[in-house]
């Protein structure tokens, strides 16, 4: 008789029912968001599976009962940013922190006409950690006490990292809303022939 | 457009730096009643909380704006899933769980509870309705840190109570005023949560000064996203945050009235039984 007697199948049974139950339902919000992060359909599918692969092979950590959809968004978070380490290094870019705590103390007003098209622009124009975090905020609604689980950061780099990601979504905001102006007034003032 | 929206002292200063902070519904009790009241008389700033909350809405429409997963795309995923050897799990698993239950209890950290099974009354909260629970949790705990102040106040009759509300709340308030048996209403005024402006009671027991005596009844408007999502099917007992109990009830126009205490479940369960369902209903009669 062997000493290492295989796991009994009913444990597996209750493990997979286990993550259906949790982890399934999530599985098409965390497709979707992998492609918001990744803007390209292939290399979202590649992202998600390789999120609920990881997320199937240590399951056995995550604690039932608790919060799953935040426990899936954290390894999406880790695999992107693995994978986003790979093309560029992971810098605050040209927002540097001098220069975004003088822009929040002397703050234009927002614009209070906006269009998509400008803030779609806006968002692919800030730095994708900035994204990240104003997509958990503000699409995916985690809280802030989620947000620095997902991300393993203490709550108040949360607060700070949002106020210079939101800081920096309405700098672009206002840039493509002036350009856009002007462009509207050269147009005008050209007439037609 | 945009003059008059210029930073005009050091409050407005201070108020924008929190203004996004306010519209997610972070801040404390206190700090958002302080930027509630700056928004009064402030123009300006209510102008650039609109256009925040403006951008905030264009940046959910543009990002959601992304297709569905494609169809047989999760069934792939699945197949590849089942092939994949089940994780290790069992006696490790459960004593994490019951770490991690000690832990939370320890940090007073919210966690939801289902009552007694079978009951007709009561479910299983969901994340949206913990949500719900947790801000009146919070609410009340803000509020009622100014008890000092409340406990030298008189009390009102019910006619009295909430004399700055405007008429739907007012009616409301005095309909609630009397409906606590042992309890007197204190005050009736008006919150905010993430830019939203909450509806809030506060009952004492009769002849107590004691803040563990004091009762909140909490409301959302019409169209909050505090609401959102949630459906509280009759009384709903909520969850436990640094002992208090939260029950809470939907009203058919999708408004959420919560009952706060430090009192045990059944406690809260037989206050939110006197008064919840009639200020529910309260509502909708307007």
């Amino acid at each position: 008789m062997s000493l290492f007697r295989p796991r009994p199948v009913d444990a597996d049974s209750r493990i997979r029912e286990d993550f259906d139950r949790e982890a399934w339902p999530h599985f098409r919000e965390i497709t979707r968001a992998a492609l918001r992060l990744t803007r390209r359909p292939a290399e979202a599918e590649d992202l998600a599976s390789e999120v609920f692969l990881q997320a199937w092979k240590s399951f056995g950590k995550f604690e039932r009962g608790t919060n799953c959809r935040a426990w899936l968004y954290r390894i999406l978070w880790n695999v992107n940013q693995q994978r986003s380490r790979k093309k560029v290094p992971f810098t605050l870019g040209a927002e540097g922190e001098a220069q975004l705590a003088e822009t929040l103390a002397a703050e234009e007003p927002t614009p209070t006409e906006i269009k998509d098209e400008e803030v779609s622009a806006a968002l692919d124009a800030i730095s994708p950690e900035h994204k990240q975090i104003l997509l958990l905020s503000d699409v995916d609604e985690f809280t802030y006490k989620e947000i620095a689980t997902i991300l393993r950061v203490p709550i108040g780099t949360v607060m700070s990292r949002l106020s210079r990601a939101r800081a920096a979504l309405r700098e672009k905001v206002r840039g493509t809303a002036a350009a856009t102006s002007i462009a509207g007034s050269a147009a005008a003032q050209g007439g037609t022939p | 457009m945009n003059a008059a929206l210029n930073v005009r002292d050091y409050g407005c200063a201070k108020v924008r730096r929190r203004l996004d902070s306010y519209l997610a519904g972070e801040l404390s009790v206190d700090l958002s009643h302080e930027i509630l009241e700056h928004l009064d008389r402030c123009p300006g700033c209510r102008a650039e909380l609109a256009a925040r909350e403006n951008l905030r809405t264009v940046v959910r429409r543009v990002a959601s704006a992304v297709p569905e997963p494609r169809e047989g795309f999760e069934a792939e995923v699945r197949a590849r899933l089942a092939r994949t050897p089940a994780p290790s799990t069992g006696a490790v698993t459960s004593l994490l769980l019951a770490a991690s239950l000690v832990a939370a209890a320890g940090a007073g950290t919210l966690f939801l509870l289902s009552r007694t099974a079978g009951s007709p009354t009561t479910n299983m909260a969901a994340a949206r309705d913990a949500k719900a629970f947790l801000f009146a949790a919070l609410n009340h705990k803000g509020c009622t840190l100014r008890f000092d102040m409340w406990s030298k106040a008189p009390s009102v009759s019910a006619a009295e109570i909430g004399p700055k509300l405007d008429a739907e709340l007012k009616a409301a308030a005095v309909q609630a005023a009397d409906r606590l048996p042992g309890y007197e209403a204190v005050t009736a005024h008006e919150c905010s949560h993430g830019g939203e402006r909450i509806f809030h009671i506060i009952y004492r027991r009769s002849g107590s000064t004691s803040k563990d005596d004091l009762v909140s009844v909490v409301a959302t408007r019409p169209g909050s996203t505090l609401a959102s999502g949630v459906k509280l099917a009759g009384l709903v007992s909520g969850g436990h945050r640094d002992g208090l109990s939260v029950v809470g009830t939907s009203a058919e126009d999708g408004r959420l009235v919560l009952l706060v205490t430090s009192g045990t479940d059944d406690e809260a369960m037989r206050l939110g039984t006197s008064v919840l369902p009639a200020l529910a209903t309260a509502f909708v009669a307007r």
